[in-house]
């Protein structure tokens, strides 16, 4: 079936606002800037820190847009959507009980010892 | 997994309730959006003004696994304490009387979610994973959110790689309209304020560090001035003098170097992951203004009325390829657990034998074995070498005194002899009664003492005091500060 211009249009809409919401993983390099001391300084992206001191980021499109006009090198690994936390991530009431109970019912199960100074 | 507001409340709620004994709740500012932030205090048995630790998590809202693991360990402890049981994770281990000394010579403050709006914000519909914020309604802007740890009052609105005044930036890193205009940040600044803090650490993630100050500058130890306070802040301008280096004392570092190095062997006992010490300024390589371990350690710097605090900060996790798992692992276990230790190492380390039997419990001072130590012992690489030798044992130590009314009652006699002795170094003598006193309390401990490196220790200690007798005290000391004490 053709679809009509119309829905092509608005589908890429959707696909271009939702693009530019993603987060992309990346690695930030000097590129054709100079590489002085303080070149990551003012990159103004979302850093992570790295334990290879490398410079990585969580960016938007715009930012990479942005980076890539300044001439850095900007190699990307992955992409986020911009969304909540996955909820099966979120611990749910009944198993917070459980364990909760469990850590209560061991707390009241000691009387603790006797302290070396009395309050 | 990772625990709601709701559940994190209910969890401290519970605690508070079930041992109101150990565990005292304490309500701070509350949030942006009006939520109750809770502080959690831990103690057991009595005696007042005693050294502080304050443990803080969840201050960006997308690192999910420290308030949790806070929690946990707020249960961990008051559960090893009243089982008398002691405490493991992994290879990691505490006896039951380590355990049983940190409850009961320390007040130890939790602030396991400093930021509440923004963690909800992470998990509710409609919300973000990478939130990292709090939800400020930024006015005159559709950008909402500023950092708290940026926000804190330590050269603020100095910018650089995570630290800007745009709050419609990307980079999640805007200052706030002023220095702790963040309940979430401010709550940072009540807690030092109202409680006695000597140790503080803030908790995030990831890459594996255990950092310390300065994040706003390299730190050198040789130049005391100018320091921060002559430097430019408030003007969103980045560090000015550009090249400036921020003044520690040499001490002052070797003891972040020597806590945060046994917090990374705890860890390391764990599972065997290395956690390595950095400062902050080293995390971004660039300025990092505002961040509450900053603000916290510089504070008797800024007012020299105020205690020192010894500032810490963990980056806990591994730095995978994947950052959302980095921040939000599926398993965040093992790393909960390596934090947990990592805390418990810190929280031991927070204990200081002399001051709790001398001060604490006698109602006396110590003032001058601190000053002696100071002036004659801490300039010198060897006579830290000796500080060192007794700081690695003390807690030890301290457990076994306590747990035994006869040598608690002769340890604070003793402190009282040497107190006054040191009171007088430049004059008082050494008398063979001293140094016989002194030989036969740590044969006592010796012959109490379950590791071997305490035996060596107190045997090392003991060599030193025979030869003491008819000796100046000060001679003694300047002596010490030559000679190397022997590895244990």
């Amino acid at each position: 079936m053709k679809r009509s211009k119309k829905a092509d249009t608005k589908q890429r809409g959707e696909r271009n606002a939702a693009l530019l919401k993603m987060r992309f993983e990346a690695t930030i390099y000097p590129g054709r800037k100079a590489e002085t001391k303080d070149w990551a300084d003012d990159l103004n992206v979302d850093r992570v820190p790295d334990s290879k001191g490398e410079v990585r980021a969580l960016i938007t499109v715009e930012d990479l847009v942005r980076l890539l006009e300044q001439g850095l090198e900007v190699r990307l690994f992955r992409v986020h959507a911009s969304e909540p936390l996955d909820p099966a991530l979120i611990v749910t009431d009944t198993s917070f009980k459980r364990w909760l109970d469990e850590q209560v019912n061991t707390l009241k199960a000691q009387p603790g010892p006797k302290p070396f100074i009395e309050s | 997994m990772y625990r709601t507001i709701a559940q994190l409340d209910a969890a401290i709620e519970s605690l508070v309730n079930t041992k109101p004994d150990l565990c005292t709740r304490v309500a701070l500012h509350n949030s942006v959006e009006g939520r109750t932030i809770f502080a959690l205090r831990l103690r057991a048995g009595g005696g007042t003004d005693r050294r502080g630790i304050l443990i803080v998590g969840g201050m960006h809202a997308r690192e999910l696994m420290n308030p949790d693991a806070i929690i946990e360990l707020a249960f961990d402890l008051a559960q090893a304490y009243t089982s008398e049981s002691g405490l493991a994770y992994g290879g990691a281990q505490w006896s039951a009387l380590d355990v049983k000394v940190m409850m009961e010579t320390l007040d130890i403050w939790m602030l396991p979610c400093a930021n509440p709006d923004g963690r909800n914000h992470v998990m509710k519909p409609g919300g973000q994973w990478d939130w990292r914020m709090n939800r400020r309604d930024n006015p005159g802007t559709p950008c909402d959110g500023v950092d708290p740890n940026r926000n804190c009052d330590f050269m603020w609105r100095v910018i650089g790689p995570t630290t800007v005044c745009d709050p419609c930036s990307t980079t999640q890193g805007f200052v706030g309209s002023l220095p702790f205009s963040e309940p979430e940040a401010n709550n940072i600044h009540l807690l030092c304020d109202t409680h006695r803090i000597d140790v503080f650490v803030d908790v995030h993630s990831f890459s594996e560090f255990v950092l310390f100050p300065w994040g706003h500058a390299p730190t050198q130890t040789t130049q005391p001035l100018p320091n921060f306070t002559s430097l430019l802040m408030g003007f969103c301008r980045p560090l000015d003098p550009p090249g400036h280096q921020e003044f520690m004392p040499p001490t002052d570092q070797l003891k972040y170097q020597t806590v945060a190095t046994r917090v990374a062997d705890a860890i390391r006992a764990v599972r065997g992951r290395n956690y390595v010490l950095k400062t902050i300024f080293q995390v971004y390589n660039g300025t990092t203004t505002g961040t509450s371990s900053d603000y916290v350690y510089s504070r008797h710097i800024a007012n020299p009325a105020l205690r020192k605090t010894f500032a810490f900060a963990f980056e806990t996790g591994p730095a995978l390829g994947d950052i959302r798992q980095s921040f939000q692992p599926t398993d965040p276990e093992p790393i909960k657990n390596d934090t947990k230790a990592g805390l418990v190492a810190l929280i031991q380390q927070s204990i200081c034998a002399i001051e709790f039997i001398g001060e604490t419990l006698q109602a006396g001072t110590v003032e001058s074995i601190r000053v002696a130590r100071d002036e004659l012992l801490l300039p010198t690489e060897k006579g830290r070498g000796w500080i060192e030798l007794v700081t690695s044992v003390q807690a030890e130590l301290l457990g076994t005194v306590l747990s035994d009314k006869a040598l608690t009652k002769r340890a604070i006699s003793l402190l009282s002899r040497v107190h006054k002795l040191a009171a007088k170094r430049d004059k008082a003598t050494v008398s063979a009664r001293d140094v016989e006193d002194g030989i036969e309390f740590l044969e006592s401990l010796k012959s109490r003492a379950t590791r071997p490196e305490v035996r060596e220790a107190i045997s090392i200690v003991n060599r030193q005091l025979k030869k003491a007798a008819g000796q100046p005290v000060e001679a003694i000391l300047k002596k010490l500060a030559k000679s190397n004490p022997p590895k244990l």
